[in-house]
């Protein structure tokens, strides 16, 4: 039976580097994923956060309470990073997603026939929308993740997420409308 | 005009996303560093819990001991000075001269010009 994430970090706590190996191998590509589409694709950087973060981890397990959800605490900590970072570079947040209006037939102009095109038409959406959204689109979409567990990691209100979440879909289910049709392979 | 994603759609874009990670990868040497330096401090780590979390009666009778000592210095500190001293300002006092021997260089009360000396 697969150990759960909370019991792993119990070990780690203990010092146990096995149970290191395990959280890591589960998590890294995951948080490197997630900053690296938060960081414009910058690999390099994505990795010195996830090294930053799990050199935090091994030097205070403790800092993780193993009542919480393992992967709710983790995402938080690495939204806090992505956020420290966009203050690093003064990144402005404040402003908000391009208007709906700008996402109809925004991708009339080419022919996407493959996964390729599809991703690329895919993250010229994408790049419309503010940090916050971005981060939003990754959790929902590629975590996979409920409203309360992102509300939680954001730390905004759920009626606020799902609001959020409701101007998402609209404008990804109008920039992408040309591809509904589309065999994905 | 189209208000929601349908299911073909999301999947479109989950599948995308999943392939787009397996594209990016993390730079391999990260997790053999991490490990390293996790493996080189365990050892420091795991004195300091066996000792303070020991089950061997002796080492739990050395810190029981050591606890009533602190507790009996105080004790005897806070008679010598003074009965209007309660318990919390003897322990502050104690510590302010614990500090101040550790600190300066000027003659403390047990005689030693220069603490580091100890």
């Amino acid at each position: 039976m697969k150990a759960n994430d909370e019991d792993i970090m119990i070990e780690l706590q203990a010092g146990s580097s096995q149970a290191f190996s395990k959280i890591y191998d589960r998590y890294a590509n995951r948080l490197h994923h997630f900053f690296w589409r938060g960081l414009n694709k910058d690999a390099e950087l994505s990795s010195d956060l996830v090294h930053d973060l799990f050199l935090k981890i091994i030097e205070k397990p403790e800092v993780f309470d193993p009542k919480r959800k393992f992967k709710t605490w983790v995402f938080s900590v690495a939204n806090n990073m992505l956020i420290n970072e966009y203050k690093r570079r003064s990144v402005r947040s404040n402003g908000s997603d391009a208007p709906l209006d700008q996402f109809i037939g925004s991708n009339g102009h080419y022919r996407y026939h493959d996964q390729d095109r599809f991703i690329e038409a895919l993250n010229a959406l994408i790049v419309r929308f503010k940090p916050e959204t971005q981060t939003l689109f990754f959790l929902r979409f590629r975590e996979e993740m409920a409203v309360p567990e992102i509300s939680e990691i954001m730390n905004v209100k759920e009626g606020t997420i799902k609001s959020r979440l409701h101007h998402l879909t609209k404008k990804l289910a109008v920039g992408l409308d040309e591809f509904k049709d589309l065999n994905h392979n | 005009m189209k208000n929601n994603l349908d299911d073909s759609l999301e999947n479109k874009i989950r599948l995308s996303l999943k392939k787009e990670a397996s594209d990016v990868q993390i730079r391999a040497s990260i997790k053999e560093n991490l490990l390293q330096k996790l493996e080189k401090d365990a050892p420091k780590r795991g004195k300091v819990m066996s000792f303070v979390w020991s089950k061997n009666p002796i080492v739990r009778l050395g810190l029981a001991a050591s606890l009533a000592a602190i507790l009996f210095s105080v004790s005897v500190n806070e008679n010598r000075d003074s009965k209007r001293f309660g318990f919390i300002e003897a322990l502050a006092d104690s510590t302010l001269v614990f500090e101040d021997t550790l600190n300066t260089k000027h003659d403390s009360i047990i005689g030693i010009s220069d603490p580091w000396a100890l």
